[in-house]
């Protein structure tokens, strides 16, 4: 009896040591193979670079702003649509300007309204996009 | 002979069970940062990153911190989050998630925003903007901090 759940202890184990390290070995060549190339507007090291955005009929930049600075994020900012397309929307709606000072701050709340996605063209809506509320924490 | 029999079939069960068991969905992600940036807002030094958290329920992180030991009042810091996936063709990265600028609201000394939700199974990138207010102009200084490296996540 006593050898038998010495067997079977022994097996558990060699099965959950054998099982997890297939799947971690799996989960670490998934996330190795997908590590995406590197947009562009970034370098390997992640910092942001500059970038050149097209413009649309009105003169908007539009484009993604992945990678771009405060400065140099475009008018118009690509993003996935509620719907699960593509859109754009106002950078001002989601890179929001910082409040006018540190009272004005503590008015700030976390904002979920939901906005217009457009075309590049920044007219033809073409699904909507919700601000996330999200959550934080401080120290 | 039978008793051998017993503790053999016991040993597969045992076997299969451990490799099933094992192989259960349930890998554990930790949140992966950029490098910090440091800056000056005046009078203090802050240090900020980006980050990430993959695997099921996916989400960036935007920090900031104070350089140093001790506080800064309340409304001094503020960060946003911004989760990117990346698109189908593997061109760029689009903004799925945003959780627009919050501020401290007491003296402290690291400031963490987050976002919530996701886009879908897919490689994913967090952006933090981060918001530091400079007491010699009366100005917020807005910082991005570099993005965070890339996880799968859904």
């Amino acid at each position: 009896m006593r050898s038998r759940r010495i067997v079977i202890g022994v097996l558990l184990t060699a099965g959950l040591a054998v099982g997890g390290l297939a799947i971690g070995t799996i989960a670490s060549a998934a996330v190795m193979q997908s590590t995406p190339p590197v947009a562009s507007s970034s370098t390997d090291d992640g910092r942001l670079q500059p970038q050149e955005y097209p413009k649309n009929a009105s003169g908007q930049t539009y484009g993604s702003a992945f990678g771009a600075t405060w400065e140099t994020i475009p008018d118009l900012v690509l993003v996935i649509t509620d719907q699960g397309g593509e859109g754009f929307v106002p950078r001002e709606a989601v890179f929001v300007p910082p409040a006018e000072s540190p009272d004005a701050a503590l008015g700030v709340s976390a904002r979920s309204e939901q906005i217009d996605a457009t075309d590049s063209d920044g007219k033809t809506v073409v699904g909507t996009y919700t601000l996330d509320p999200g959550t934080s924490s401080q120290e | 002979m039978t008793r051998k029999r017993t503790i053999g079939r016991s040993a597969i069960v045992a076997l299969i069970l451990g490799v099933l068991v094992g192989s259960a969905p349930g890998i554990a992600y930790a949140a992966v940062y950029s490098p910090y940036i440091t800056w000056s807002s005046s009078p203090y030094a802050y240090k900020g990153r980006s980050g990430v958290n993959g695997g099921s329920g996916v989400y960036a992180i935007g920090q900031v911190a104070k350089n140093a030991s001790g506080t800064v009042p309340a409304g001094y810091m503020g960060a946003g989050a911004y989760l990117y996936k990346q698109n189908s063709n593997g061109t760029t990265f689009a903004l799925c998630k945003s959780a627009t600028v919050t501020y401290t609201t007491a003296a402290t000394s690291l400031y963490n925003r987050f976002t919530s939700g996701s886009c879908g199974s897919g490689n994913y990138r967090g952006l933090g903007l981060l918001y530091t207010y400079n007491a010699n102009d009366g100005l917020y200084n807005v910082h991005g901090a570099n993005n965070s490296p890339a996880q799968g996540g859904s």
